[in-house]
C-alpha cells in the first residue's frame, strides 16, 4: 500500500491513523487476509452527488487526510465525455445546474475542468398554463423596477444546462487531479454487513462492504449515493416514503429551427403545464435543445413509437395547440405531422413566447423513465449518510433533482470538515446530525412544492384552473416576489 | 314444516331443532353453501300464484288485480291471494328475488380455457355486464316499475327492499369473481347498490332505443366511482406521506418524537 | 216455561254460581279483587281435566252445559254487544274489523273477471250474529271492488244475536237482497252448507266461545273450496310483558266492574274476560289451523295493537 501521508504534511489528529497503524502491525503478526480494509469514507455510487462529495473532501484541506474510497458499478473511465465530442450530438440526460451548484463546483475547483462548449447558460424562462394560457416569465433583468438597480453580484443567468456525463467527467477530472481516492470501478457491492467485535478491533458498528472483486472494505462512514433504489439505505433500515405519479418522463435531444428567439446570447427555457404533465424545452448550445415531457405511460409508449417526423410534430403541438387538440392527436396511430400542420394554421400563437419549431430529433435519444417522488425518513444512520437520489427523488418539473444532490454533497462535506476539526468520529450520529438538520427540511419543502405544482396543474377544468392562473399572473406582476422565488430556485444565491 | 336434514342429523339432534329457531328462519339458510342448495325462497303454492301473477303485471301493474288473476291462472281462487302476507309487496319481492337468482343462469362468462387468446374480461367489465343483464331483466315491466318502487318505499317494506338490494349487489360481485376479504368488500357492495338503484330509477324514464342512455348512465356512474376511488386512495396516500414527513422534519431538527 | 221465567232461572243459576264464588272468598275491595284475579291469571293449562268437562271461563263445566252457558251470556249481552266490545277494546275493535275486512279484500272487479262463473265471492261469516263483519264485507265488495255479486251468509248459534243482526240489516241496502242471508247454525256442525262451496270463511271474536274449536276448524276445511281461506279475528296474547301486565289489570279489574255499572251484568263480562285468557296463544292456534290441513301465510298470524287481537289465516290447498 503506498504511503498515504507525506511525513511533513500538517494533518489533523485522526483516529483513522492509529487504527491503520495497528492494522498494519496486526497484518504482520497474523497474516490474515480476511480482515477488511478500513477507510474513513466509502462512497457507494459514482454519480454527480457522490463524485461531488469525494471531490469536496479531497479538495478541502481539513479533510484531505481522510482515507476515502469510491465504489461504482459502471466503468467510470469508459463513460467519460471525450474532449473532442461533436457539438452536433448531445446526450438526452441533461440537467439544469443552478448558480448555487455552479458555485459549489467552483469552490471545489471542478468547474474549470468542465467542457464549457457543451454547457448552455440560459437567461430567461417562460412558464405558462396549458389550459388558460396564464404566463409567468423569469428573467433577472425584468424583476428590476426603475427604482432598484441590479447589483453587480447578482447573476444574469438563471441556470446552466449541462449533460450529466459532462458533470461527472468534470468531477472525475478534478478528482484524478487531486488524487488520493481508491476507485473501485466497475465493481458491484455484493453485500453490506456489520462487522464483528474482535480482541484488537471493535467493528461491530462498522459497515463492512463485500465487493464483487472479493475485497472487503470497512467504512467509518458509509455514504450512499447509489440512486433511488439504494442498497445502502436498505442496509441502514431507513424507510423511503412517497408515491408514484403514474407518469413517464420522455426525454429527447431535438434540433430547433434556429438558435432561439433571443438569439445565441440570450437563451430561453420554456415549460408548458399540460393536464397530462408539463412539457419543457431547455436550450443546448447551437440549435439544439433538450426535451422533457411528463406524460401518462400509455401515451409515452405511443409517442416513443412514432416516426421522427410525427414525434417532432407532436412536440411542436405540445407547445402550440390546445389541450383538446392534443387529446385528439394522441389517439392517432400515425400521421400527426399533417394534422398538426393543418391545425397550426388555424391556431393563433404569439411566436415570441413559444420555442422555435422542432425540425428533427437526434436519433436514439428518445427515452422515458417513470416519475415518482420519494423521500427517505432520515438522511443519516449509525455510520451511514445518504446523498442525492438515494435520499430523495423529485418530479423533474422544476429541474431541482441534481441540484439538491449537489447541495447535499456540499453540506455533508462541511459537516465532515467540522467533525474532523473538532476531533469527532465522523461516522457518529452526533457528528452527522447537523447534515440532516441542514438539508432535510429544505429538501422536504422543495419536494412538497414540486408535488403540489404537479397536482395543481393536473386539473383540467373547474375553479382551480382560474385560481391558479390568477395566482400565476399575480406573481408575474409582482417583481420582488418573483425575484424571491427565482432566488430560492437558484439555490439561495 | 320439517327442519332441514342437516339440523336433524347433527350431533345435537337430541334437542328438537324446532324449539330453537322460529319457523320463518328455518325456511332459509343464513349462510351460503356450495354443498347444499338453498331451499326455495317461497313455498310451492306461493310460487305458483306469484309466477302466474307476474305474467299479468305488464297489463295490470303490481296490483291486487294482477295477483287475483294470477291466482286464478294457477287454479286457485281470488281469496287465495291472502296466502301472501304482504300482498303486492310479495309480488314485487318475488320479481326481485327471482331475477337475482336467475343472474347466474342468464350471464355465463367463458371460462379461462374457453377464452383462449381473447382478452380476459376484468372484474370491472364483468360487474358491468352483470348489472346491465339485471337491468334488462326489468325491461318487460319497466313501465310498471315506478309503481313497484313506490310499493318498496313504504316504511314497513323498506328494510326488506334494502336487504334485497344488498343481496343483489353481493350476488353481482360474487359472480364477477370478487375475492376481497378486507373493508373493500363492504365499500364495493355499497357503491354498487347505490349505482344500481340510481340506474334503475333512470331506466324507468328512459325512452331511448334499446335503453342506450341507461347504459351510458351506468358507464358514467361506474367511472365516477373509479375516479372517486382513485381520488380517495391518492388522498389517503398523500395524507400518510405528509404526516410522516412532518414528523421527520421535526426529528431532523432535534425534536424528540 | 216462558222466556221470562227461563231468564229468571238462568240469572238465578248465575247468581248462585256467583254466590258460591263469593262465599268461597270474603268480600274484597277493588284492588283486592285485582290481586285475586292476577293470582287466577295462571289457569290450569289442560282444558279438560276429566273427560266430558270443558272450561267456561275459569270454571270447569260439563261440555254439554257450556253451550248453554255461552248462549246465556250472549243472549244477555246481545243488545249491548257493541257497548261491551267498546268497553273491552276502547273502541279499537271497529278498527280491527275494518282492517280485517280490508286485508281480505273481498270481491272481484267484474271487468277483470274472465268468465261469468267467477261472479262474486261466497262468504260464510260464523258467529257474526250482529252482522259487523258481514256488512263490512258487502260494503267493501260493492264500493271498492265494484262487485255486486259477492254474497255473505251469516251463521250464528244464538238466535238473539241473529235477530239483532237482522234488525241492523234493515239499515243497509242488503236487507232484502239475495246477498245477505241469516242462518242459525252450530259452527261444529254446518250441515246446511255443502262441501267446497265457500270462498271465504270468517269468524270474528267468536271462536273462543266454541266448545270444540278443532271441530269448527275441520268444518271450515270441509265447506271451503280448494284455495279458499279461513280467516279468524280473535283476542290473543299480548307480546310485550309490561303492556301485558297493564292489559290484564284492565281486563280483570275494570271490565267486569264497568259491565256491572253499564249493563248490569258483571258475570257475563267476567266470563268474557276469562275466556280471552283461556284462548290458545298465537302459535298454538296457528298449529291447530295447520293440523286441520290449511296452509298458513308467512308466520300464520298478524298481531293487532301489540297482540291484544290477532288475525289468523289459513288457505285450503288445492
Amino acid at each position: 500500500m503506498p504511503p498515504r501521508l507525506s511525513l511533513g504534511a500538517h494533518r489533523a489528529v485522526s483516529r483513522a491513523q492509529t487504527v491503520r497503524a495497528r492494522l498494519y502491525v496486526r497484518r504482520f503478526a497474523s497474516g490474515s487476509a480476511a480482515s477488511p480494509e478500513t477507510y474513513d469514507v466509502v462512497c457507494v455510487g459514482g454519480g454527480p452527488a457522490g463524485l461531488s462529495l469525494l471531490t469536496g473532501l479531497r479538495a478541502s484541506k481539513i479533510t484531505s487526510s481522510l482515507k476515502v474510497a469510491l465504489v461504482e458499478g459502471q466503468d467510470l473511465q469508459k463513460n467519460r465525455l471525450p474532449h473532442d465530442a461533436s457539438l452536433d450530438t448531445f446526450s438526452n440526460r441533461c440537467s439544469s445546474l443552478t448558480p448555487a451548484s455552479v458555485k459549489n463546483l467552483q469552490d471545489i475547483g471542478a468547474w474549470s475542468h468542465a467542457n464549457t462548449a457543451r454547457i448552455q447558460p440560459y437567461q430567461e424562462m417562460q412558464v405558462w398554463d396549458g389550459i388558460s394560457d396564464a404566463r409567468i416569465s423569469f428573467d433577472w433583468d425584468s424583476i428590476h423596477t426603475p427604482l432598484t438597480l441590479r447589483k453587480p453580484t447578482q447573476p444574469t443567468t438563471i441556470a446552466y444546462m449541462i449533460e450529466n456525463v459532462n458533470t461527472t467527467t468534470t468531477l472525475l477530472s478534478r478528482l484524478s487531479e487531486l488524487g488520493g481516492v481508491d476507485i473501485f470501478s466497475p465493481t458491484k457491492v455484493e453485500s453490506i454487513n456489520l462487522g464483528t467485535d474482535t480482541p484488537s478491533l471493535d467493528l461491530s458498528s462498522w459497515p463492512i462492504l463485500t465487493l464483487s472483486n472479493g475485497k472487503t472494505l470497512a467504512a467509518r462512514l458509509l455514504v450512499g449515493a447509489d440512486g433511488a433504489n439504494s442498497p445502502v439505505r436498505t442496509f441502514a433500515g431507513i424507510h423511503s416514503r412517497g408515491f408514484d405519479y403514474n407518469r413517464h418522463g420522455i426525454v429527447a435531444t431535438v434540433r430547433l429551427g434556429g438558435p432561439g428567439r433571443g438569439g445565441p446570447n440570450h437563451k430561453i427555457a420554456y415549460q408548458r403545464f399540460l393536464p397530462t404533465g408539463p412539457i419543457a424545452m431547455l436550450p443546448l448550445p447551437g440549435n439544439l435543445a433538450s426535451l422533457v415531457w411528463s406524460i401518462t405511460p400509455q401515451l409515452a409508449a405511443r409517442l416513443k413509437s412514432l416516426s421522427p417526423n410525427d414525434f417532432s410534430a407532436m412536440v411542436n403541438a405540445g407547445f402550440r395547440l390546445s389541450a383538446t387538440d392534443l387529446d385528439y392527436l394522441h389517439t392517432l396511430e400515425a400521421g400527426q405531422a399533417e394534422e398538426v400542420a393543418w391545425r397550426e394554421k388555424h391556431t393563433p400563437v404569439d411566436e415570441r413566447s413559444i420555442p422555435m419549431k422542432v425540425v428533427d430529433v437526434q436519433e436514439g435519444t428518445t427515452a422515458s423513465f417513470p416519475l415518482k417522488m420519494r423521500h427517505a425518513d432520515t438522511y443519516i444512520g449509525e455510520r451511514v449518510a445518504l446523498v442525492g437520489d438515494a435520499a430523495h427523488t423529485i418530479h423533474p418539473l422544476a429541474g431541482q433533482g441534481l441540484n439538491q444532490g449537489q447541495g447535499d454533497a456540499a453540506s455533508l462535506t462541511r459537516v465532515i470538515e467540522r467533525a474532523v476539526q473538532t476531533g469527532q468520529d465522523i461516522g457518529s450520529l452526533l457528528a452527522l446530525e447537523a447534515y440532516n438538520a441542514e438539508r432535510y427540511a429544505e429538501n422536504n419543502a422543495m419536494l412538497g412544492v414540486c408535488d403540489k405544482l404537479h397536482r395543481l396543474y393536473s386539473v383540467e377544468s373547474g375553479p382551480l384552473v382560474g385560481l391558479r392562473s390568477l395566482g400565476l399572473r399575480a406573481v408575474d406582476a409582482m417583481g420582488p416576489l418573483k425575484g424571491f422565488f427565482m432566488g430560492r430556485a437558484a439555490g439561495g444565491v | 314444516m320439517a327442519p332441514p336434514a342437516r339440523l336433524s342429523n347433527s350431533i345435537f339432534g337430541i334437542f328438537r331443532a324446532t324449539s330453537f329457531r322460529p319457523a320463518l328462519l328455518r325456511k332459509c339458510r343464513l349462510y351460503h353453501s356450495y354443498e347444499y342448495s338453498q331451499p326455495p325462497p317461497f313455498s310451492a303454492t306461493a310460487s305458483a300464484i306469484l309466477a302466474s301473477a307476474i305474467t299479468h303485471v305488464p297489463s295490470y301493474g303490481f296490483t291486487s288485480t294482477a295477483l287475483k288473476l294470477g291466482a286464478g291462472d294457477a287454479g286457485y281462487l281470488d281469496v287465495s291471494t291472502n296466502l301472501l302476507p304482504r300482498g303486492v309487496f310479495d309480488l314485487v319481492n318475488y320479481h326481485l328475488i327471482m331475477q337475482r337468482l336467475a343472474l347466474k343462469d342468464n350471464v355465463q362468462f367463458p371460462s379461462a380455457s374457453e377464452q383462449g387468446t381473447a382478452k380476459k374480461l376484468g372484474i370491472g367489465a364483468k360487474v358491468r355486464t352483470l348489472t346491465l343483464a339485471r337491468l334488462r331483466a326489468n325491461e318487460p315491466i319497466i313501465h310498471r316499475w315506478q309503481e313497484a318502487l313506490a310499493i318498496m318505499a313504504q316504511p314497513s317494506y323498506v328494510p326488506t327492499s334494502l336487504a334485497e338490494l344488498a343481496r343483489l349487489a353481493d350476488e353481482i360481485w360474487f359472480l364477477a369473481g370478487d375475492t376481497s376479504v378486507d373493508t373493500s368488500w363492504y365499500t364495493k357492495r355499497a357503491s354498487l347498490s347505490a349505482i344500481y338503484s340510481a340506474t334503475e330509477i333512470f331506466m324507468t324514464q328512459d325512452t331511448s332505443k334499446d335503453f342506450t342512455e341507461t347504459e351510458q348512465f351506468l358507464d358514467a356512474r361506474l367511472e365516477d366511482v373509479t375516479r372517486i376511488g382513485g381520488f380517495l386512495g391518492a388522498l389517503g396516500e398523500w395524507v400518510d406521506y405528509t404526516g410522516h414527513s412532518a414528523v421527520n422534519v421535526l426529528r431532523s431538527k432535534g425534536v424528540r418524537i | 216455561m216462558n222466556i221470562q221465567t227461563s231468564k229468571l232461572l238462568l240469572r238465578h243459576q248465575l247468581l248462585e254460581g256467583a254466590k258460591r264464588r263469593i262465599s268461597r272468598e270474603p268480600y274484597r275491595c277493588f284492588s283486592c279483587s285485582i290481586r285475586h284475579a292476577q293470582h287466577q291469571s295462571q289457569p290450569p293449562k289442560s282444558p279438560q281435566d276429566t273427560p266430558g268437562t270443558t272450561h267456561f271461563g275459569f270454571e270447569k263445566v260439563a261440555e254439554a252445559l257450556k253451550e248453554q252457558r255461552v248462549g246465556a251470556v250472549f243472549s244477555s249481552v246481545a243488545s249491548s254487544y257493541d257497548t261491551m266490545n267498546d268497553l273491552m277494546s276502547l273502541g279499537i275493535h271497529r278498527l280491527w274489523k275494518d282492517h280485517f275486512v280490508r286485508n281480505l279484500n273481498p270481491g272481484r272487479n267484474p271487468l277483470t273477471s274472465l268468465s261469468a262463473s267467477e261472479r262474486g265471492w261466497n262468504i260464510l261469516d260464523i258467529a257474526g250474529g250482529t252482522g259487523d263483519i258481514a256488512f263490512r264485507m258487502l260494503d267493501h265488495a260493492s264500493t271498492i271492488n265494484n262487485d255486486a255479486h259477492t254474497r255473505v251468509t251469516v251463521a250464528d248459534i244464538n238466535p238473539d244475536m241473529l235477530a239483532e243482526g237482522k234488525k241492523r240489516a234493515l239499515a243497509t241496502p242488503y236487507a232484502r237482497s239475495p246477498r245477505l242471508k241469516f242462518v242459525e247454525a252450530n259452527a261444529e256442525k254446518l250441515d246446511m252448507i255443502p262441501d267446497s262451496s265457500v270462498d271465504l270463511y270468517t269468524v270474528a271474536f267468536g271462536i273462543r266461545n266454541f266448545t270444540h274449536k278443532d271441530a269448527a276448524i275441520r268444518e271450515a276445511y270441509r265447506v271451503l273450496k280448494p284455495g279458499g281461506v279461513f280467516a279468524c279475528l280473535e283476542f290473543s296474547k299480548v307480546n310485550n310483558s309490561v303492556f301485558d301486565a297493564l292489559y290484564k289489570r284492565w281486563s280483570f279489574g275494570a271490565i267486569p266492574l264497568i259491565g256491572q255499572l253499564v249493563a248490569g251484568d258483571r258475570d257475563s263480562y267476567q266470563y268474557l274476560v276469562e275466556s280471552i285468557e283461556r284462548f290458545p296463544s298465537q302459535t298454538e292456534f296457528r298449529d291447530m289451523i295447520q293440523e286441520a290441513g290449511f296452509l298458513v301465510p308467512g308466520q300464520g298470524w298478524e298481531d293487532l295493537t301489540g297482540g291484544i287481537a290477532a288475525v289468523h289465516k289459513g288457505v285450503k290447498p288445492i
